[in-house]
Order: C-alpha cells, then structure tokens, then sequence
C-alpha cells in the first residue's frame, strides 16, 4: 500500500512547490530513507544516483518525507549530473515509473534534469487527487491506464479557480505588478481576437501582454491547453514570465533528444514551449504522429516573422492544430506584403480566401483588425530608460563545462584549507562568469544566441544597440565575428585616441554600423552615443552605479528615444547566486567604484557571502583531525568503511602484493552487472602524490579486466602531472578536501 | 483573523445528473481547495421513489456531506447559492447561510429564518440562514464583510471549472 514519490529538489528555489513545503529533517541517508519509506511492502535500491565524480549521495543536504512524498535538497553549489541516475527496481514492484515532472511555470526550466519523481503504486492506492466521488463509476480509469499523466486534473483547472483578473484597469491585485499604461489594450486584444498579430516595438512587453492575455482565457475557461513556440534563446525569458505572471499554470518544456521528447509531448499541462526547431523536427523531418494529433486551444508564434518564407519550419507551424493564433514580432511587415500574407496564412488561414496575389490595400484592410502595433516613440508615457533582466538558461555544452568547472573549482578551495581567501574566490567566480559568457571549446553562448535574435528586430526597426562587457578579449572578441550581419564595432582601451574618435563617430552618424561592442572599462563613461537606444549588459558588475554609467552613453542629452537596457543573467549560476544576495540585501549603490574587475564584488559582499556562494564557510575547519593521525593501514581501513558506507562491498587487501591495491569495492549496478573499484590508499599528510602512483594503478587496472575503474586516495595533494596522467583514464582521484567533505558526509569524521 | 470561506453547490450537468463541489478560498478569494463528486445519474426508479427530495438527497447525503467531510481546509463559513442545502446546517455546525441577488427571487417561502441585506463592490446580496440558526447571521455577516470579493462570483468559477473538467472527462474517457 505504498505510494511514494520522489523529487529531487535544488535548493530553496522549490520551497513553494504546491503540496511540498520542504522541512527540515535530520540528515539521512537516501538508502535509509528509502528503506524506512518502504519498510513491509517494497524495497527499493538506488544505484549510482549522482555523477560518478560525485560518487553517490555525498551531496544531499537533507533528506525529509512529507506525507507520502520524499524531499531531497542539495545546495545550489553543487552540480548533479542526473543523466547518470539509474534505478534498481526490486521485480516485485510493479507500475514503477521513474518521470520528469512537468514545471509549474517559472520554477527554473532545466528542472527537468533536477526534479524527478519516482511513484510507486504496488496496488491500486492512487488517490483521486480531485474528487470525492459517492458513486463510483464502472469505466473509471484505472491506475495503469493513467501512467502519462503528471499533472493532476486539479492542476489543470487550478487557474480556472483562481480570482479574476480585470481587464481594465491597470492594476490588479491578482497579477504579479502593475501593467504599463499601454498594455491593457493589447490584452484586451489578445483576448478578443482568436487570429491576432501584435507587432509592438521590442520593450513595450509583449510576453507580459500574451501572458496576462492567457491567463484570462484559462481563468474564462476558454482555453485549457497551449503552445508557446519560439527562438531558442527566448524559452528561458518566457519561463520566466510565466513564472512571475501566470504561477498557477503548468508548463511542459519540449527539448532533448527523440527519445525524451515523445513523453514530453504526451505530458498533460497548460502550456508547452518548444523552439522553432524542436517544431520542425518533431512535426516534418522526424514525426511524432501523438504530438502532431495534439489539439491546442492556442498557439503563440513569438518572432513568428521566422514563418514569412514556405519553409519547413512554416510547414511545421501550420501543421499545429489550434483554434487560437496569435503571432509576435516587433519587426515591421507592413511593407512586404509576401511575408504578411504568409504570416496571415498561419493566424487566419481563410483570411484571403482564394486570392493568390492579395493587393496592398486588400492586404492592409484585411489584417488592420486583426494587428496591434504600438511604437515606442508614439507612446508618451514611456520612461526615457527601461530597464529589465533576461534570465537565460545555459546550452548543454555550455553547462556541463560550468559544472565541472564550479565542481573542480570547489574542491580546490576546499584543498586550500585554511589558507583560503576572498581572492580564491573571486578568481573562480570570474572564471564561470567568463564560461556564461562564452564556452571556449565548443563555442556555445546563449547570451550571444539571445543577442542575435533580438538585435534582428532591433536593428530591422532602424535601431541601434551597445553590447557592454568586462572581458573583451575573451567575451567581445570571440562574438564579435558572429555579429558580423549587424556590422560591430569593437571599442576597447587598446585603442588610439584617433581610432576610438572614429569609432565612435562612424556609429552615431553612420548607417552602416549597428552595434557597437564595448568593453566597460574604456566605452563606460564620458562618451555620448545616444544612436543607440538599445544597451545589453553582456556581464554584470555588481554594481547599479557602473551600470548606470555605461547606460548614460546613450540615455543623455540628444537622445529622443526611449532607452531599453537588458541585463542578461544566466540562471542556476553564480551570475543568478550573487544577483539574489543583492536583492536580499536590498543596498544601494550610489558612489561609482573606479575598480571594474569581479574584484570590486568584495565591497557589495561580505566574506561570508562570497564563501557561501560554493557552500564554504569563512575559515573552513579540518573537521577530519583524525586523518592526521592515523597509521597507514588505519588508513586503508578508514576508506574501506568509507566505500561500504557508500553502498559497495570492499576488502581490504593484504598489507603486500597485489599491485599495491589497497582495497577493492564492490557492488551490482542497475542493469544487472558488478562494478569493481581498485582502491589505492596513499597516506601523504602534506605531501604530494606524483604520476608514478597513478602509473602503477592504471597497470593494475590494465592487467585485470574485472576492474572498472581506479580510484586514487591521499590524505595529501595530487601533482599537476599525476592529475594530466588520469585524464581520460578511468581513475578517480579524491584528495584531502574531497576525502574530508566525503568522510564528513558518510559520518565517519 | 483569517478567513477560509467555502462555496458549496450542486450543478446539473448537460448529459442529466448532478455535481456537487466544493470551493474553499482565503478572505481574498484565493483557492485554498477545490473537490468535486462524480456525476451522479438517478435512475428511472430512483427518480419515481424519491420525487421532489430526489435533489436535496442528491445535493445533502450524497455530495454535500462527503465533500464537507473531506476537506482539508476547514471553512470559518459555508456559502451556498441553493436554499435546499441550508439543510445541511443541520448536520454540521458551521455556520452556513445561502444567498442570493436582492433583486432574485429567493426560492424558500420560509420566514422563520433570519435574512439581511449585503453590499458592497457588487450588486447587493440578500443573505438567509437556515430556519434553526438564526444565530448565524452575525457571524456570518462579520465574516461576509471581510471578505474581499463578490461573495456569489467563486460560483462562476465552480461551474467553469466542473465544465472543464466534464470536457476532459469526454475527451478523455468518452
């Protein structure tokens, strides 16, 4: 009678997850846990639940049940690696699904690798989640018929449920701010119009507009299921605003590979998000005959300009069958009248009938009724600045090297011991801002996908934008050969005077330039360059003083537009960590630091914040005194305990022989198989381990094919060449920081 | 003091039968929990038997009681918008009371329970208890005027609501 369900929580960021108010439970094993929870009925055993660097549940800060549910909450620092989750089901349980659960909007969009849900239903003991029902009814579904679904139907009507949001006025006490002056128009004409263009300029809010729109139609009713399609780069700014606009719907992210996407698409919610790609390929190149079935209320098109020419992609769009359409674009159409009518074969599809070759004015009265198109420059109120933050999710290249690179940057600090300081830190922070920025290898940015996608409309508008970064050696000049369509320009201190003048007299006089890419330093102050009304925050500095600075080149004197300022943020990093403090501590900055570099943070935060953001603490303890006085062999003993403790079998070896393996660890894994570790324990308190170490073990490992892999332990330090020579190889390497935080973890401190 | 009214009613639904919900919100009109029966379809014989208390049975024993039982969230007041559910005051002992528009015609002819007038940003509201709890009314009456919302409109969201469900059923299960 058991009906258990596991999520895996990051950090306090789910802490307002319906139904699952994290509670503060003892520190527990996962296998403990998991055993108590299962105690009598069902047993259940996880296996390589974290990345093999990670080794098992070494990062699980808390472990607690609520009700039938399992929380498990590890801190932001750390980096799970859930592709290597595996679950060894007992046969005897059956109707086990192991599932990624559908987002509340806004709660952080890669969790669909952070959250999972294990439900175990052994019987028929799922509770109806909506009804009381007196009578019961013969064809009622049964458990197993309703496996797909995710969500619950009360989820589904949640926002039907909720108090309803005004149309007119501009401030509703059911909605996350107050609207723009200008945009209550524009929801009311969402609402009112199943086909609709809204061609506002970039800043006016379109996706708060098409949000609130929605929300009114789930609220009426009228609409219980959508699709959002849109660039890649815009899926995470979206989430975001569904997040702060619309919490109570449930929103279902389509991306990953061919195998992941079908359930994704067959995943019950109010509203799905792909890109325009995922579209096409799961609709024309490679058909997902269930997701082409689906039937939307609406679907919204955002950049939806993207559709102008026949394409695939327009193929895929106007395969999708919804009775609602709504289009976005900030570009202007008016004038080519191809694209409009392509575009207007998508939202009206009977509009021009049978009128092959429409004529302009046929044209322009026909969508005139069913288009809303507000300029900047036309609207009075608007503010001379705006300002906004673009949270952005990382591409998967981009953050798996994140990952590692916060991981191993981690475990160094922790190396460091007591000789650790702020300077440690902020060189690792500047190195993963650096990696938000741009992934060196594999090229990858989302910040320069999302600047490529909006700077089309921009500069199609006549507009021009500054870029401004820290780095621009490392950030500017590696995208700037991407942005080669707007014609950049790179303004940096290594400049002569002469050069910089040009510069920056061909972008305020000139057409041809459309960006201008500026590092902080030399392009922040005493420049005008009100050309631009468009500026990006490419990195952040902490400090709104900077900021404001860099934005005065274009909000000054002479300039006659609005200007909009984005800040792009990447979200789950340490850009996202620092930007919470901040707001936390709700200070401000008025004095202008004259120090630009990631340096400059120590005066916005304390040392104990800068240490918190990797989960250490100001002057981390040697809790493991022990080790310091252990015997070599006490030692061997010590991690042999250690790896029983992480769920293997382990022998310690004889003190002589066997290729100087030390202990050897074993246990099952998911698929049926043994995993065998060879261990080699070297006690070395403040010595270094060098390569011939690693040498010996890779031969040991080499000779026996039992053996999966190496692992290298030392109560001491590993040599630059020792940790070159494991690359690529199966071996592990766990020096004194990682040991200690293990042992402290596994209670043997 | 916090609020947590509930809106109880039961609907009929387009194919015959009945619904009986439950809604129950904080003083703003924010949903704290939502339950709902089954569809319950009376049978020729059972419609013959039970005549006019055929819906009242429906509405009290069969949904009403059940979906008070179950809820979690437990309701400082009990709103209906049916007067054959004030019945259910009888079986419970919060306070219940039944509204409805000043210019409607209330159903009951009863005139042994109290009833007062109630305004505010909507369209005034004639407020009944049931005929054995006229004490109610006060408190009833405190707790109508802290809430911020039209007391009749979580109603609306009810049937839109079990409308939504009922498609999903069809769709789902046909």
């Amino acid at each position: 009678m058991i009906t258990a369900k596991l999520k895996i929580l990051k950090g306090p960021r789910y802490a307002a997850v319906r139904r699952l108010a994290p509670i503060d439970a003892p520190k527990t094993a996962l296998a403990e846990l998991l055993q108590e929870l299962s105690t009598g009925t069902a047993s259940i055993k996880i296996d390589k639940l974290f990345s093999p660097s990670l080794e098992d549940f070494s990062i699980v800060e808390s472990v607690s049940v609520v009700g039938q549910d399992l929380l498990f909450q590890y801190p932001l620092s750390e980096s799970i690696d859930l592709d290597t989750l595996s679950l060894l089901i007992p046969p005897t349980i059956q109707n086990v699904q192991l599932l990624t659960r559908p987002q509340r909007a806004g709660k952080s969009y890669n969790d669909e690798k952070e959250q999972l849900r294990l439900e175990l239903s052994p019987d028929n003991s799922i509770s109806e989640p909506v009804s009381t029902r007196p009578n019961s009814r013969k064809n009622r579904p049964q458990p197993k018929d309703r496996r797909a679904i995710f969500v619950d139907l009360f989820d589904l009507i949640f926002p039907i449920l909720q108090p309803r949001v005004l149309q007119g006025p501009q401030q509703n006490t059911f909605l996350h701010s107050d609207l723009k002056s200008w945009q209550p128009e524009g929801i009311r004409f969402l609402v009112q119009n199943e086909s609709a263009l809204l061609a506002d300029d970039m800043g006016l809010g379109k996706t708060v507009q098409t949000i609130v729109a929605m929300k009114i139609l789930f609220q009426q009713g009228l609409i219980k299921t959508g699709i959002i399609v849109c660039p890649k780069s815009l899926i995470g700014p979206w989430e975001r605003e569904l997040g702060k606009w619309a919490e109570e719907l449930y929103v279902v992210r389509v991306e990953g590979d061919k195998y992941t996407r079908p359930s994704q698409w067959d995943t019950r919610a109010h509203l799905h998000i792909a890109n325009y790609e995922t579209l096409t390929r799961d609709f024309i190149i490679e058909p997902y005959e269930s997701a082409i079935q689906q039937r939307f209320d609406l679907c919204v098109l955002d950049e939806i300009q993207r559709i102008k020419n026949a394409s695939k992609t327009s193929n895929a769009c106007k395969s999708l069958n919804a009775k609602r359409r709504w289009g976005l674009s900030g570009t202007p159409l008016e004038n080519q009248a191809s694209d409009i009518v392509n575009i207007f074969n998508f939202l009206k599809p009977d509009l021009f009938g049978a009128i092959k070759e429409p004529s302009k004015t046929l044209i322009k009265s026909k969508i005139e009724p069913l288009t809303l198109r507000r300029r900047a420059s036309d609207l009075k109120e608007m503010p001379e600045v705006i300002w906004d933050e673009t949270y952005l999710d990382l591409l998967p290249n981009q953050r798996s090297v994140y990952d590692l690179a916060e991981q191993r940057g981690v475990v160094e600090l922790k190396n460091l011991g007591e000789t650790i300081t702020v300077t440690h830190v902020l060189q690792l922070i500047t190195r993963l801002k650096k990696i938000c920025n741009l992934e060196e290898q594999s090229h990858e940015s989302i910040k320069l996908e999302y600047l490529r996608d909006v700077l089309d409309e921009i500069t199609d508008q006549g507009n021009k934008a500054l870029v401004f970064s820290q780095y621009p050696n490392e950030t500017l000049q590696k995208i700037m050969p991407e942005l080669n369509k707007f014609r950049p320009e790179l303004y940096q201190g290594s400049l002569s005077n002469a050069e910089r003048d040009r510069k920056v007299n061909h972008f305020q006089n000139g057409d041809e330039n459309k960006v201008l890419l500026m590092s902080l330093k030399s392009g922040g102050v005493g420049l005008t360059l009100t050309r631009a009304n468009y500026v990006f925050l490419f990195d952040h500095w902490w400090n709104p003083a900077v900021m404001k600075q860099a934005v005065g080149r274009a909000a000054r004197i002479g300039q006659e537009k609005t200007v909009f300022v984005r800040s792009l943020i990447i979200r789950n990093s340490i850009e996202e960590k620092i930007q919470q403090i901040l707001r936390d501590k709700q200070t401000t900055f008025d004095e202008i630091v004259d120090d630009l570099s990631d340096d400059a943070l120590q005066q916005r935060l304390s040392e104990d914040e800068l240490f918190s953001l990797f989960g250490l603490s100001k002057k981390p303890v040697s809790s493991v005194r022990l080790l310091d006085n252990l015997h070599w062999a006490g030692f061997e003993d010590l991690v042999g305990k250690l790896y029983e403790q992480m769920g293997f079998k382990t022998e310690v070896t004889k003190r002589s022989g066997d290729h100087g393996i030390d202990v050897y660890a074993t246990r099952h894994t998911s698929d049926g198989g043994k995993e065998t570790l060879a261990i080699q324990c070297k006690h070395y308190p403040g010595r270094t381990v060098g390569e011939p170490e690693a040498t010996s073990l890779w031969g040991a490992i080499y000779a026996d094919h039992k053996i999966s892999r190496g692992v290298l332990v030392t109560t001491g330090k590993f040599s630059k060449q020792c940790k070159d020579f494991v690359e690529g190889k199966r071996i592990r390497l766990i020096e004194r920081g990682e040991l200690e935080m293990l042992l402290r973890t596994y209670k043997l401190s | 003091m916090n609020i947590n009214a509930a809106f109880l009613t039961l609907e009929t639904t387009q194919s015959g039968g009945y619904v009986g919900a439950i809604l129950v919100t904080d003083q703003i009109g924010i949903p704290q929990e939502f339950r709902c029966t089954h569809r319950v379809v009376a049978t020729k014989v059972q419609q013959q038997l039970y005549g006019g208390t055929l819906k009242p049975h429906i509405g009290i024993e069969l949904c009403g009681l059940p979906l008070l039982k179950e809820i979690k969230s437990k309701p400082n007041l009990i709103i209906l918008k049916d007067s054959f559910l004030l019945a259910l005051r009888e079986k419970h002992e919060i306070p219940t009371i039944f509204l409805s528009r000043a210019e409607g015609i209330i159903e009951t002819s009863d005139t042994k329970s109290s009833s007062e007038k109630l305004e505010g940003d909507f369209e005034p509201i004639i407020v009944k208890t049931h005929q054995g709890c006229n004490s109610d009314l006060n408190d009833a009456m405190s707790h109508l005027r802290s809430l911020r919302l039209d007391p009749l409109e979580p109603f609306v969201r009810i049937q839109t609501a079990l409308q939504a469900l009922a498609e999903q059923e069809v769709a789902k299960y046909g």
